[in-house]
């Protein structure tokens, strides 16, 4: 088996915790906040989700292999439970998008960080699977690669979709003005073989 | 001359060949743009302070793990 959640099966077999590992979890919080926050831009559960992410962390600790990366495995056990909860949701509320919205600019006026909720109400605009490869890639500084992995989807699966995500993010942050031609930027999809690609490997 | 006329338009983006600059018109600006926007979103997320209740979190983990290693 490979993969951040190879040995998951193999809980029985309790190795005590390492302080190593306890002092690194402790250190990712941070970053699994960002991702939470990011991914669940959407709702304001990112804190739960980090919560229950510790939690499943923590039970699970023997299927970490100590020395690997821990980050690709927390993100993974995180990107789990988000989508677990995901589909729980859908099932109970349908009009949540209503909720979103509305929520979305009372924070905006509460904090004052303008920028950073038009950066969020952007990234709810997009599919969930663009969204994550976006934040992963563009944001938390993973490479394709650990995102392919996190995702458990090819790398160039990644690729397209961070492509994707990006031509949304622009539309959406910077519309054309009245009279200006749709260009690349503003156009959805593009050949992923321009020049803009490198930018982001 | 209408080569020149779009070489002239596509002058902010200087890598670009005559015949990629009017169809794709690239504002690889944007994409800059939109990068910092998101590592400055996630980052300002990451930068604040871990939360009380997770470090009570992580204490009640341990209280609950009898062959935590003293030390």
């Amino acid at each position: 088996m490979t993969g951040p959640m190879a040995g998951t099966a193999q809980v029985s077999q309790r190795k005590p915790i390492s302080d190593k590992f306890r002092e690194d979890l402790i250190s990712a919080i941070p970053g699994l906040r960002a991702f939470a926050m990011s991914l669940t831009a959407r709702s304001d559960s990112a804190d739960d989700l980090v919560q229950e992410t510790l939690m499943k962390a923590w039970k699970h600790h023997d299927s970490f292999q100590m020395g690997t990366n821990m980050r690709a495995w927390l993100y993974t056990i995180l990107r789990n439970e988000f989508y677990t909860h995901l589909r729980k949701r859908k099932r109970e509320v349908e009009d949540v998008d209503e909720q979103y919205s509305s929520r979305a600019s009372v924070v905006a006026e509460q904090d004052g960080h303008l920028d950073m909720a038009d950066v969020r109400s952007a990234l709810g605009k997009l599919p969930d699977d663009q969204r994550e490869a976006i934040v992963l890639v563009g944001a938390s500084g993973c490479s394709y690669e650990e995102a392919a992995e996190i995702c458990g989807v090819a790398v160039g699966t990644i690729k397209s979709r961070v492509n994707r995500a990006r031509n949304k993010l622009a539309l959406l942050l910077y519309p054309p003005e009245k009279g200006e031609q749709p260009n690349a930027a503003n156009v959805g999809d593009i050949n992923p073989k321009t020049t803009h690609e490198r930018k982001w490997e | 001359m209408k080569n020149i006329k779009q070489k002239a338009q596509g002058s902010k983006s200087k890598d670009l060949t005559p015949e990629q600059s009017t169809p794709i018109s690239p504002r690889p600006e944007i994409y800059d743009l939109i990068g910092k926007r998101l590592r400055g979103y996630f980052d300002d997320v990451a930068s604040q302070p871990v939360p009380d209740r997770f470090v009570e979190l992580l204490k009640q983990l341990e209280e609950k793990t009898p062959d935590k290693r003293r030390q």
